[in-house]
């Protein structure tokens, strides 16, 4: 099974310890990992900030980055939900690119949907003592409809004890752009996340989105909470290799 | 209505639509129905349970029983809530079951809603009165709701006057849900409604105030249903 | 239209360090959000009823003038009169003229958003009119000077004792702030006013096209009253909000409730099909329908009209993190929450609503419970580039979107730009974090810290460790 990485703009510049997580845990279970190194942004920000003239050039860059690939895996919901919706519609109005899109959507997975959809994964043996919680990041959650894939998978993690977030269905305040423009707000958002994170015990955070876990991260050390944040590939690399 | 008005009102809506003005429009066969799974489980029987348990749930208890029991349910409801006057409506299915003879019994002020007075008067009278009784057409078992064929002797304000509103309806008219209702509703368009339909679920309440729920700010606060074994 | 005494950071701010409302809301949210999660879990294939409601909205729509055609017509027959008005100006002149032809001086009104959104009571109490709010919540409200706060909660954000305050002003004598207390005092004082008016004044919940009727739903049974004790009744509605039959009615009825509160049904749900008849001696003996345009035209056929199946549940207000955090005044409009972001924008321009399609982190909660299935976050979307098309972004912001384009569409350039981010940051960060950024990142690290870009980007390590490479392409 050959599998394309699409990195995502945050984890190739902020997070590189999550890529390599993924390309870890992908070659475990089999797979052949490639990296098409022409790949940048999904255009999310353009497309969310209402630059669609932008965002399309974008798409079409990335529709033909990723032409030959069998897979795409990225280790962001929220990046998979831009290219598995918003590139064909984005496109529709230009037939073939809109084909191409398609084909780039049918093909493009999130990274724990793929492991238990298509490689089928049923053992990750990794191992992380700590107390820990999940973050649901919307995009995942409700827009690709993505909820026990990484939660299962956790629960396989040895010495990993998941506890509940409360009101995990809500946003954490991060919405790209909306950090920034609207950052009264945002903070709001995000200090309820803090409490009810806070309200589990956990001293882990695990999430599948770096741009919530950004957000949320950068605010736990801003208030000096000792609680850190991991994304689900960072844990399932953990102690495999023993 | 002017009709020049009318016709600019709607030729805009057609042209913003992008099409010629249409007209005679019949909607088409939905084909879903989702609500069925909800009740096709239940005989009648299960209907009457489940329209008993959801007024229960409401605060509002109902006395199924035969016709022959009518005294005995009034006596139960004027203890339970103590009212000295009620106001009923002029219906045949209420006079058949003795009603006025019944309040007579209980020692309590009563009239009915005699539509050949002056309505100043009625209006000024029932404004004091504290129950009133009415026949509903239609039990909706989903929701313990009742529906009010209002009109004539049948007067509206007998529901929503008085603090107290006592309903009774026969438990063969216990049909699983609104959409039954809306089907006998619609049967009855090309005849014409009555000005007023109600459909009443158990008393009024309110939660505008922190969530917490209080009865009766507007209409009756307390409601008895009596359901009619027949 | 508005009458915002400040723009909308300031109403923002406001908001969030306003301790009563930070704390009413998230409670009350939280309550009708449970109620609905609950009734829609008891129905067990709410996505059916979804399809299905959804289905009949948008139906009625693009059929929306043969159907008020159908509608007036019955109206008409059932002996009612049918105004239509093409802006608020016009409807409010219908109503004007309506209490001048019946000498009327006082006024009661039961619920209702579109008398909001033409700032009915305004323009009534100018001309000397008496004009009593009767549902509970717009009571209170109306006795605070305020506006709702929320389409079916309008008193959302005041607390009990602030409730006690007002009413004991009204009573001239100091009321507890038990809820029974409050609620009997309401019911004496509004029973008199109820009793006194010369007109009734409601919204209109849904009207049924084939017969002429309109639906009116509410719990306190103050819309009952409006509609049956005064001599005239005048029914407000949006131009959109009509079903074809009672078949329709029901699925559109059972989906609001559950949707706005998680009841299964309201207490009272009434039909008011024209003014009495011969031989009622109750109910209004005059019926006035008016029908409201007011901008909603201008979005039919364009990508937003979908934003006209609104029922007006109020389900996305319940489920918006931004709404439980800053409120419905903030917004500033008559309509708030995901529906107002989307909608006030449409009826009043961008020119003084531009930032409300920005006023979401695009979570997506709303467009998961909107009973219609109106793709709110999407039509913010549409919103953003709406406005930057129309030219209402800064010109900083373009220029970065520009540079973003070209960036995210040349590898090698952006490849540069990646392995160029740890040095370029350098002078920013202390052990590898930003804790505060210049420009755009301003925003970021008034809140959170920043964590600087890796030292080795992953494509930098992907070239090192995966194919033994250099530097470069």
């Amino acid at each position: 099974m050959r599998v394309s990485l699409f990195i995502t703009c945050l984890s190739d510049v902020f997070f590189p310890g999550v890529g390599q997580s993924v390309v870890e845990v992908l070659e475990r279970h089999g797979a052949e990992v490639d990296f098409p190194q022409d790949q940048t942004c999904c255009g999310q920000p353009a497309y969310n900030s209402g630059y669609h003239k932008e965002a399309r050039e974008t798409a079409k860059h990335m529709v033909n980055v990723f032409a030959g690939s069998e897979y795409v895996v990225s280790p962001s919901g929220s990046c998979v939900a831009m290219l598995r919706h918003y590139y064909p519609e984005l496109l529709r109005d230009e037939p073939d690119w809109a084909e191409k899109a398609r084909d780039l959507a049918g093909k493009t997975y999130e990274f724990s949907e793929f492991l238990i959809r298509i490689m089928k994964v049923e053992q990750v043996d990794a191992s992380l003592c700590a107390n820990a919680t999940y973050h649901h990041s919307c995009h995942m959650s409700r827009g690709l409809g993505i909820k026990e894939e990484p939660t299962s998978l956790l629960s396989q993690v040895k010495g990993l004890n998941m506890e509940e977030l409360p009101y995990c269905q809500d946003c954490c305040g991060f919405g790209g752009t909306f950090a920034t423009k609207m950052s009264t707000i945002s903070e709001a958002m995000v200090d309820e996340k803090v409490k009810h994170i806070e309200a589990t015990g956990a001293n882990v955070l695990i999430g599948s989105d770096m741009g919530c876990l950004m957000n949320i991260g950068g605010r736990l050390r801003r208030t000096g909470k000792d609680i850190q944040v991991m994304h689900v590939a960072e844990v399932l690399a953990r102690g495999g290799e023993k | 209505m002017a009709t020049k008005e009318r016709e600019a009102f709607l030729n805009r809506i057609a042209s913003k639509l992008g099409r010629p003005r249409r007209s005679g429009i019949k909607p088409p066969d939905w084909g879903a129905k989702p609500y069925v799974h909800l009740h096709e489980k239940l005989d009648q029987g299960g209907l009457i349970q489940q329209f008993i348990e959801n007024l229960r749930m409401l605060r509002t208890e109902v006395l199924h029983i035969f016709p022959e029991e009518m005294e005995w349910a009034l006596q139960q409801i004027f203890q339970e809530t103590p009212a000295h006057s009620v106001v009923y409506w002029d219906d045949e299915r209420l006079h058949t079951l003795g009603l006025s003879q019944l309040l007579d019994k209980q020692g309590v002020i009563h009239r009915s809603w005699d539509t050949s007075v002056d309505e100043q008067e009625l209006r000024n009278e029932i404004a004091g009165i504290e129950m009133g009784i009415a026949y509903a057409e239609l039990g909706l078992s989903e929701t313990g709701t009742v529906m009010l064929w209002n009109g004539g002797g049948r007067g509206r304000l007998v529901s929503l006057l008085p603090p107290v509103f006592v309903v009774v309806l026969s438990d063969r008219t216990i049909v699983p849900r609104l959409t039954e209702a809306a089907a006998y509703v619609h049967e009855k368009v090309p005849g014409g409604l009555p000005a007023c339909l109600n459909f009443i679920t158990g008393p009024s309440r309110t939660g505008d105030i922190e969530m917490d729920l209080a009865f009766g700010v507007h209409g009756p606060g307390k409601v008895h249903v009596i359901l009619l074994k027949e | 239209m508005s009458v915002q005494p400040l723009e909308f950071f300031g109403r923002v701010d406001k908001a969030l360090i306003d301790e009563q409302l930070r704390k009413a809301v998230p409670f009350t949210q939280d309550r009708l959000r449970d109620g609905r999660f609950q009734a829609a879990n008891e129905l067990g294939n709410v996505e059916e009823w979804r399809n299905l409601a959804a289905q009949i909205r948008m139906h009625t729509i693009e059929n929306l003038d043969s159907y008020l055609e159908q509608l007036t017509d019955n109206v008409v027959q059932n002996g009612g009169h049918v105004h239509f008005a093409s802006t608020a100006e016009d409807a409010v002149a219908h109503v004007l003229r309506i209490t001048k032809e019946n000498n009327a001086r006082s006024i009661i009104k039961s619920k209702s958003m579109v008398s909001e959104e033409i700032h009915l009571n305004k323009h009534l109490e100018s001309e000397g009119l008496r004009v009593i709010e009767s549902d509970l919540g717009e009571y209170i409200i109306q006795l605070a000077g305020e506006t709702p706060s929320h389409l079916i909660a309008p008193a959302i954000h005041k607390t009990r004792a602030q409730v006690a305050e007002l009413f004991s002003d009204v009573a001239g004598r100091p009321l507890s702030d038990e809820t029974t207390e409050l609620c009997q005092f309401a019911r004496e004082e509004l029973r008199r006013e109820f009793l006194e008016a010369d007109i009734g004044i409601s919204g209109c919940n849904f009207a049924v096209a084939e017969s002429g009727s309109v639906v009116l739903i509410s719990n306190e049974g103050n819309a009952r009253l409006t509609t049956t004790l005064p001599k005239v009744h005048i029914a407000i509605m949006g131009m959109e909000r009509l079903v074809p039959t009672w078949e329709e009615l029901d699925i559109v009825v059972s989906m609001l409730t559950r949707s706005a509160t998680g009841q299964k049904i309201s207490v009272y749900m009434t039909a008011m099909s024209g003014p009495r008849r011969p031989q009622d001696i109750d109910g209004p003996e005059e019926f006035h329908l008016i029908v409201l345009d007011n901008g909603r035209s201008d979005i039919l056929g364009t990508a937003y009209q979908e934003v006209l199946k609104c029922i007006r549940c109020g389900a996305c207000l319940n489920v918006c993190p931004v709404y439980r955090h800053i409120g419905g005044h903030a917004y500033g409009g008559v309509y708030s929450g995901p529906i107002g972001a989307v909608l006030t924008p449409l009826l009043e321009g961008y020119e003084e609503w531009k930032e409300l399609p920005f006023a979401s982190s695009l979570c997506g909660a709303c467009t998961e419970v909107c009973p219609v299935k109106i793709p709110l976050h999407d039509l913010l979307i549409e919103h953003r580039k709406d406005e930057v098309e129309r030219g209402h972004a800064s010109w900083q912001e373009k220029l970065a979107f520009k540079g973003f384009g070209y960036l995210t569409t040349h590898s090698s350039l952006y490849d540069k730009a990646v392995r160029a981010g740890h040095m370029a940051t350098g002078w920013l960060a202390t052990d590898d974090v930003i804790e505060k950024g210049p420009g755009p990142l301003a925003g970021w690290t008034s809140v959170r810290d920043l964590p600087r870009p890796a030292k080795q980007s992953f494509r930098e390590w992907w070239k090192k460790e995966k194919e033994g490479g250099t530097h470069g392409n």
